[in-house]
């Protein structure tokens, strides 16, 4: 999925993998509510690139040495890694630039950030069995601790904020991924949707409005002709129904008018 | 109890357009032998695009404005294919549609 914005910036891309796309999708979601959040109106472009394959871990933008990380517990699998010399921009971008101890706060940025997150998945994906929101610090936050986790088979999603373009990375383990994003073809499409509403939610799909239907036999279709009138299911003063195009019903819906066009008034019960 | 013998069978396998008998519809276009069969027609009032978000968040009362005038025909259509329009009438106590127009071949 490729979402473009209106107007000037593309805020997000993902690579073609559906589960990837789906976590890159979640994260700029995420991260988008943490600056409506932090810092009132959002007001910079969010850009999210999942990295994966061996070659991730020797991508420039996480192999700066003095980089902070911390990760949860053992089923808190998510690592936050943001480059210290990009902490002053992300935490400008995210409302905290007035704070004048910045410098002294990189630990508890990160960790704001971790816990946002965390937080985020466990209320929103309903999984907090699995997704505790506890955390530990890695004593050792070096590139090698990246390499190792790429190596684990956890996701990348590089975030960028605003036109500083200051980034940060969250890691996302294979159980998140399982935990948070279920198999194509899996039992809760409906939840994915859910999930996904804000993605898909500028789509627009097409819906007819059904007066009513009729059963008549193959002989007297081949024998329709003008002036004949064929008599409806629906009963005077019943609600017809509103579908998608070539679908299902999906909501009752009253025949009327608003001004000179034709229009129907939903009724509630889907049909 | 009966004495018939039993045994399994294995059906014939068939192989597509081997027979060697003649090409051509055998049954054809006949109309007689389907004209019992029921079809179901829907009666389409009209049609409008909305973003998926509002179709989301539709509510009881909400009001949708569709892409025909009020004295258009309505299209009757048999599995998606319109075949005729008409004009929306009272029959007793139930709609109906008188046809106008046939529009397919």
């Amino acid at each position: 999925m490729n979402a473009e914005a209106r107007g000037r910036v593309v805020p997000y891309i993902v690579l073609a993998d559906t589960r990837r796309a789906a976590a890159a999708d979640y994260v700029a979601a995420r991260v988008v509510r943490w600056r409506s959040d932090w810092a009132g109106e959002a007001k910079s472009p969010v850009h999210v690139e999942v990295l994966d394959g061996p070659e991730a871990a020797r991508d420039s933008r996480l192999s700066d040495a003095a980089c902070f990380s911390a990760t949860g517990l053992e089923r808190t699998p998510l690592v936050v890694v943001v480059p210290r010399r990009c902490l002053p921009q992300v935490a400008g971008v995210l409302g905290d630039a007035a704070d004048s101890g910045l410098y002294d706060r990189h630990h508890g940025m990160a960790e704001q950030l971790e816990l946002e997150a965390v937080t985020a998945l466990a209320r929103e994906f309903r999984t907090a069995d699995a997704l505790e929101v506890s955390l530990e610090r890695l004593s050792d936050p070096s590139p090698g601790v990246i390499r190792e986790l790429v190596a684990q088979r956890y996701v990348i999603a590089l975030v960028t904020l605003g036109e500083a373009r200051c980034p940060f990375a969250l890691l996302l383990s294979p159980e998140w991924l399982s935990a948070a994003i279920p198999a194509r073809g899996s039992s809760a499409p409906a939840e994915a949707l859910e999930r996904r509403k804000t993605a898909v939610g500028e789509e627009t799909v097409a819906v007819e409005a059904i007066l009513g239907t009729a059963e008549v036999s193959v002989s007297d279709l081949a024998g329709l002709c003008t002036g004949d009138v064929i008599v409806l299911d629906q009963k005077l003063g019943e609600a017809g129904a509103l579908s998608i195009r070539g679908g299902d019903s999906i909501v009752a819906a009253t025949p009327g008018k608003v001004d000179a066009m034709r229009a129907v008034q939903i009724r509630g019960t889907g049909k | 109890m009966s004495n018939k013998v039993v045994s399994a069978i294995e059906l014939p396998a068939l192989a597509r357009g081997a027979s060697g008998a003649e090409h051509g519809n055998v049954v054809g276009e006949r109309l007689d032998l389907v004209g019992h069969v029921k079809v179901k027609m829907s009666v389409t009032l009209g049609a409008t695009e909305i973003p998926l978000s509002k179709l989301f968040s539709l509510r009881n009362g909400d009001v949708l404005t569709l892409d025909r005038e009020v004295d258009a025909p309505v299209d009757v259509r048999l599995h998606d294919k319109l075949i005729a329009r008409g004009h929306i009438v009272a029959v007793g106590d139930k709609f109906g549609v008188r046809i106008s127009e046939i529009t397919a071949d």
